[in-house]
C-alpha cells in the first residue's frame, strides 16, 4: 500500500556552533532522497537556545538560503529540532478498564488510555513537546504493541512525555517564523538523531544514542522498539573549548583551533607529550604548549560528560535493556579517542555513527553534524505519512481499522476458496 | 502477637479502636501551625489554638480556641515574658483541661522563646498527662539573631517541659536557614511553620489515619525520645518512574537531617509513606530496603504507610528519628554559657563535658562534622586557581547537575594535576 506523495521535507537544526538545513524529497516509492544542504556558522545561540534573536535569524536565513540555492527548491515549511537544559522527560502510565461487554480491547479503549496517560501535570510554564507511546499492558502483561482485539480486564499504556519551557520553545519557532517560513513541528533533537541513526532492529534490541554537539549533549534510549528515556545536559564542545582556553590561557579562537587540530582524549595522548608550536598572530604572542596538558583537559571534560549520561541511565535502570550498545554522533563525536573513552565508561559496544545512507548527496550522510537534520526529515516523513492516512480516510483511525478488517476478511475468504 | 515489655501507655484504653489526637498550638508560632493544618484540609483531629492575646486568637482559623488568663491579662499579650504566660495558663487550667479531655495523644506545637508559648507549655503538658494522653512536643527554638534573651528563655522553657514529654521533635530555626538563602524574613518563619505542620501531619497519619500500616504510640515514643537531637525530613515526588528515589532524596536533603550525618547515627527511624491508591506494600518494602542501604543495616525502620485519594500520582516520604547528642560528633556551641550571664547560676558549675555534649542544650545545635581522622593537608603540587573561572559561560544560565556547576572546567573541579 503506497500512499506516499512526492513531498519535500526540510529539517532545520539550530545548533550552538552551526545551523544545518537539509532538504529531502520523499519519492513515490517511499524512499528518501537528500537534495541539498545548507550550513551556516551559528551566532546568538548558547547551550542550544537562542539568546540573540537578530543574529540567530540571520544565520538561519543563510543556512536555508544556501540549501534552497543548491537544489532549486523554495522552502515553505520546516521541521525544527529543539534542545536545551529546560527540557525534561518522564514516563507516565495510563490505565482504563476495558469497557466492552466481551472484554475485547476496542479503538475507544485505546483512545481512552491515551487520554489518560497524556493527562499529566507538568510545571505551569512547561508545554508538552512529545508524548510517545512506549507500549501497552493488558492485565499487567507487558510489551504489547497492538492490543486491539485482545481480551482482558484492564488496559494500560506507557507514554514517554517530553516537556520543556513553553516560552523558550516558542522563541525558536518565532525566530524561524520571522523569516516567513512555517514551522510544521518541533522535534526533540535526540529523537530526531535516533531516527536517522538507528535501524528498527537496533531500536528493538535496545540502543543508546548520544549526540554530543556544540552546546548540549542529548541522549535517547530505545528498547523493544520504543523510546524509554531521553535527556539533555547543557554541556558540549563549547565547554571543551572553554576549558582549554582557561587551562592553557589561550584566547577562545586559538583554543578551538588547538582542540580541532591537536586534540585527542585517548589515554596514550595524555601520557605521551609533545610540544605544539603556536604561531603568533596580531594580539597573540608565539607560544609553545604541551599536548598532554591539552589532552588531559579535554579528557576530563569528555569523561565527565559521558559519566553524567551513564549515571542517569543507571539511575533509570535502563542499562540492562541495551544490547546493541552506544551510538555516538554529533560534531564532538569526531574527537580522536572518544570510542576508547566511551568504552571505559559504558563497558558496552560503542559505535561511531552517522546517518544511515539513503539516496542523494552522499557526503551529507557521512558527516555526523548532519545526523539530527536528516533525522528530522525521517521524522517528518513518518508524521506526514500518518497525517496522509488520516486524510485519505475521513473516518481516521477507525476507518483504517475497518479497512484492515475487510482486508483480513478478504484474504480469509480467498484462502478458503483456494 | 507482638507484646511490648514496657508499660503500655494505653493499657487502660485497649478497646478503643481509633486514637483521638489533639494538636495544641500555643502562642503565635503554634497558632500559625494550626492555621496551616486547618487550611490543608485535615479533619479528624482536634485542632486547638491557645494564646493570651485576644487579638491574635481572633485571627486564627482553629475550631477550638482557649484564651488563657483572661481575667489577669484582659486579653493582652504576655509580652514575651514566660512568667506571665505561665501564670495565665495556670489561671485557665480548667479550660485547657476541657479541650484535652478524652484525647489519647496530644501534640503540643509552639515556638519557644516568647511569652505565651514558653510559659504555658508545661502547664498544658501536665494537664494532658493528667487527662491520660501521651504528650508529643513539636517545638522550635528561636533564630540566633533573635537575641540571647529569647534563646535563654527558650532553653529554660524546654528544660521545664522535657520531663513531661513522651516524645519530642525539637529543632532550632537556625537549622532551617540554609534552605532559604535570600528569602524574606516572612518566608523564613513560614518555612519553620511548614516543617512543623508537615511533622504534625505525619504524626497524625501515623497514629490516626486509616492506612496500610499504622504505628503505635509506643513505637513513636521509642524512636522520638525526649532530650535527644531530633531529625525530620519530608520529600514528595510526582514522577512516575523513580519517584521513590526522588522523594527519598528530597527527604534526606532536609536541613533538619543535617546532610545525613546525624541520621546515620540513629538506631531506629520512623518511615512514613503516603501515596494514592496505587501504593502497594511492595513499594514500602522496597523503600525500607533502600533506606537501609543508605543508612546501614543496623538501623531498625518502623514503617507506616497511608493511602490517600488526594495523593493520587504523588508520593510523600517522611523520616523521623532522634539521636543522642553523645553519639553525634557534634558540639553544641556554647551560647548557653554566655546566656547564663543573664542570671542562671546553675550552668556555671555544671560539669564541663556534660554541658558540651549534654542533653540539656539543644539551643545552639550547629552541626559541625568532626574533622576526619587522618585527613592530611593536600600537598600543593597541583596548581589551583583562586577564582572560579567560567570563561565564556560567565554570563549564561548556569548548568547545575547534582550541585556541581558544569560550566566550571572539569579539571578545575577535579583538581587534576598538570605537569
Amino acid at each position: 500500500m503506497s500512499r506516499y506523495r512526492e513531498q519535500i521535507i526540510v529539517g532545520l537544526e539550530i545548533g550552538t556552533t552551526k545551523i544545518c538545513a537539509v532538504i529531502g524529497e520523499v519519492r513515490n516509492d517511499g524512499t528518501l532522497q537528500i537534495l541539498g544542504i545548507g550550513k551556516a556558522d551559528s551566532c546568538g545561540v548558547r547551550k542550544g537556545e537562542i539568546v540573540d534573536f537578530d543574529n540567530a535569524s540571520k544565520c538561519i536565513y543563510d543556512a536555508l538560503n544556501q540549501a534552497e540555492q543548491l537544489c532549486d527548491v523554495t522552502i515553505e515549511e520546516v521541521f525544527v529540532a529543539v534542545t536545551g537544559s529546560h527540557i525534561q522527560s518522564f514516563s507516565n502510565r495510563g490505565s482504563v478498564p476495558i469497557s466492552g461487554e466481551d472484554r475485547e480491547v476496542s479503538e475507544d479503549d485505546i483512545d481512552e488510555v491515551m487520554k489518560n496517560a497524556k493527562s499529566v501535570s507538568t510545571p505551569p510554564d512547561h508545554t508538552i513537546i512529545h508524548s510517545i507511546l512506549e507500549h501497552y499492558y493488558i492485565d499487567g502483561k507487558a510489551g504489547i504493541k497492538n492490543p486491539i482485539g485482545q481480551l482482558g480486564t484492564v488496559l494500560e499504556a506507557n507514554y514517554h512525555i517530553v516537556h520543556g519551557k513553553e516560552l523558550r520553545i516558542k522563541n525558536t519557532i518565532k525566530c524561524v517564523k520571522s523569516l516567513d517560513i512555517k514551522v510544521d513541528d518541533v522535534v526533540l533533537s535526540s529523537l530526531a538523531s535516533a531516527q536517522a541513526i538507528l535501524k528498527s532492529e537496533e531500536k528493538e534490541q535496545g540502543a543508546i544514542v548520544i549526540d554530543i554537539g556544540g552546546g548540549t549533549t542529548d541522549y535517547i534510549v530505545y528498547s523493544e522498539g520504543a523510546v524509554r528515556h531521553t535527556g539533555t545536559f547543557a554541556v558540549g564542545g563549547d565547554h571543551v573549548t572553554n576549558d582549554v582556553s582557561i587551562g592553557l590561557k589561550l584566547p577562545l579562537r586559538q583554543a578551538e583551533k588547538m582542540k580541532v587540530e591537536h586534540g585527542s582524549i585517548s589515554r596514550r595522548s595524555v601520557a605521551v607529550s609533545r610540544t605544539i608550536h603556536l604561531k603568533g598572530e596580531v594580539g597573540f604572542a608565539e607560544r609553545e604548549v604541551e599536548s598532554s596538558q591539552l589532552c588531559a583537559i579535554m579528557r576530563d571534560r569528555m569523561e565527565e560528560t559521558l559519566q553524567l549520561v551513564y549515571k542517569d541511565l543507571k539511575k533509570q535502570g535502563l542499562l540492562p535493556f541495551v544490547r546493541c550498545g552506544v551510538f555516538l554522533t554529533g560534531g564532538c563525536s569526531r574527537t580522536p579517542g572518544l570510542v576508547e573513552l566511551a568504552d571505559e565508561v559504558f563497558g558496552m559496544p560503542i559505535h561511531l555513527t552517522t546517518a544511515q545512507k539513503s539516496g542523494g548527496v552522499v557526503q551529507v550522510y557521512e558527516n555526523p553534524e548532519y545526523s539530527t537534520a536528516i533525522g528530522l526529515i525521517n521524522y517528518g516523513k513518518k508524521l506526514l505519512n500518518e497525517r496522509d492516512l488520516d486524510q485519505h480516510q475521513p473516518m481516521g483511525r477507525i476507518g483504517r481499522w475497518v479497512f484492515d478488517m475487510l482486508q483480513t476478511a478478504k484474504s480469509f475468504v480467498v484462502s478458503i476458496l483456494f | 502477637m507482638i507484646e511490648f515489655n514496657q508499660e503500655s501507655l494505653f493499657a487502660r484504653k485497649v478497646n478503643r479502636p481509633r486514637q483521638k489526637l489533639v494538636v495544641c498550638g500555643v502562642g503565635n508560632a503554634g497558632m500559625k501551625v494550626i492555621d496551616k493544618l486547618v487550611l490543608s484540609g485535615i479533619t479528624g483531629m482536634g485542632l486547638v489554638s491557645m494564646n493570651t492575646d485576644e487579638m491574635a486568637l481572633a485571627g486564627t482559623l482553629a475550631t477550638t480556641k482557649v484564651l488563657m488568663g483572661n481575667h489577669i491579662l484582659h486579653g493582652m499579650s504576655a509580652g514575651g515574658d514566660p512568667e506571665v504566660g505561665n501564670t495565665a495558663a495556670q489561671a485557665s487550667v480548667a479550660e485547657i483541661r476541657a479541650t484535652l479531655e478524652g484525647a489519647d495523644a496530644v501534640i503540643i506545637v509552639a515556638g519557644l522563646g516568647g511569652g505565651a508559648g514558653t510559659g504555658a507549655l508545661s502547664v498544658i503538658a501536665s494537664q494532658a498527662r493528667e487527662a491520660g494522653a501521651a504528650v508529643i512536643g513539636l517545638l522550635s527554638l528561636p533564630f540566633s539573631f533573635e537575641g540571647k534573651r529569647r534563646l535563654f528563655q527558650a532553653d529554660q522553657g524546654l528544660k521545664a517541659l522535657q520531663p513531661l514529654l513522651d516524645a519530642e521533635v525539637v529543632f532550632s530555626c537556625d537549622q532551617v536557614e540554609p534552605m532559604l538563602n535570600h528569602d524574606g524574613l516572612r518566608n523564613t518563619f513560614a518555612a519553620v511553620t511548614d516543617i512543623q505542620a508537615q511533622c504534625a501531619t505525619t504524626l497524625w497519619r501515623l497514629l490516626v489515619c486509616k492506612g496500610l500500616m499504622n504505628l503505635r504510640m509506643e513505637e513513636i515514643t521509642n524512636v522520638l525520645k525526649p532530650q535527644q537531637h531530633s531529625l525530620f525530613g519530608y520529600g514528595e515526588s510526582m514522577l512516575l518512574e523513580g519517584r521513590m528515589e526522588e522523594a527519598l532524596e528530597k527527604a534526606l536533603a532536609s536541613p533538619l537531617l543535617a546532610h545525613r550525618i546525624a541520621l546515620r547515627q540513629a538506631d531506629s527511624i520512623i518511615l512514613h509513606i503516603i501515596s494514592g491508591p496505587e501504593l502497594v506494600i511492595k513499594d514500602a518494602q522496597h523503600m525500607v530496603e533502600s533506606i537501609q542501604q543508605e543508612l546501614g543495616l543496623n538501623v531498625s525502620v518502623f514503617t507506616g504507610a497511608t493511602v490517600d485519594e488526594n495523593y493520587k500520582g504523588k508520593l510523600g516520604i517522611a523520616l523521623l528519628a532522634s539521636t543522642p547528642f553523645e553519639k553525634l560528633e557534634i558540639k553544641p556551641l556554647q551560647v548557653v554559657g554566655e546566656a547564663s550571664a543573664l542570671g542562671n547560676e546553675e550552668t556555671s558549675d555544671i560539669d564541663e563535658s556534660k554541658s558540651l555534649l549534654g542533653t540539656d542544650d539543644p539551643i545552639s545545635i550547629s552541626l559541625i562534622s568532626a574533622p576526619r581522622k587522618g585527613s592530611k593537608k593536600i600537598k600543593q603540587d597541583v596548581f589551583r586557581f583562586e577564582k572560579v573561572n567560567k570563561g565564556q559561560f560567565e554570563k549564561t544560565d548556569p548548568t547545575i547537575v547534582d550541585g556541581e556547576d558544569l560550566d566550571v572546567p572539569t579539571f578545575l573541579r577535579k583538581n587534576t594535576a598538570m605537569k
